[in-house]
């Protein structure tokens, strides 16, 4: 079987919306559990690859790669913004010497 | 007890968009991505043809963040 007849086989759009249903879930109970900052980040980023995946299916279903091409810009937005939150924390954890979740209570001010 | 709360809600939220799956066949089956469809040229020439602004924006972006990076993680005497 050559590569061509793999691409053209028939694909469902529901299958690419459940992996994508499934990633988001599990990303909400990562999240939700998660007491460190890299767990939660992690988490995050596993939530944005969830809507990542819908959105590429999207777009292979229009036959559109427009939504290929903003998979790649929000790919790099997202990891722009790990590198900021990650040097907030580093930040945080140099003045209160603990970074925890519960140490964003000092960015209410 | 947070664990719990934290499963049901996801659980909960899983089943609720599952309700919205909708099941049909990609029309025009699997588009490569990359060599582009019949609608749509590829990745790369819709990347630096259509899409040439935003990406030159978002180099910007990266440049900018790393400099964020640099200047918040950096041994300053004042802080």
């Amino acid at each position: 079987m050559n590569i061509s007849g793999i691409i053209s086989a028939p694909m469902n759009i529901g299958a690419v919306e459940f992996l994508s249903i499934a990633i988001l879930a599990i990303g909400i109970y990562s999240f939700l559990n998660s007491r460190t900052v890299i767990k939660a980040l992690i988490s995050i980023e596993i939530m944005i690859n969830a809507g990542l995946v819908n959105l590429i299916g999207a777009s292979s279903y229009y036959g559109d790669a427009s939504g290929a091409n903003m998979t790649l810009f929000v790919l790099v937005i997202a990891a722009a913004e790990t590198v900021v939150a990650i040097s907030i924390f580093v930040a945080v954890f140099r003045k209160k010497g603990s970074a925890g979740l519960d140490v964003l209570k000092l960015l209410r001010w | 007890m947070k664990n719990k709360i934290a499963l049901i809600f996801s659980i909960l939220l899983f089943l609720v968009m599952i309700t919205f799956v909708q099941f049909s066949v990609f029309p025009n089956g699997t588009v490569p991505v990359n060599t582009g469809g019949p609608g749509s040229p590829g990745i790369t020439s819709m990347l630096f043809g259509t899409y040439l602004l935003p990406f030159e924006i978002v180099t910007f972006l990266l440049v900018a963040a790393m400099l964020g990076a640099m200047y918040l993680g950096e041994r300053g005497e004042d802080r």
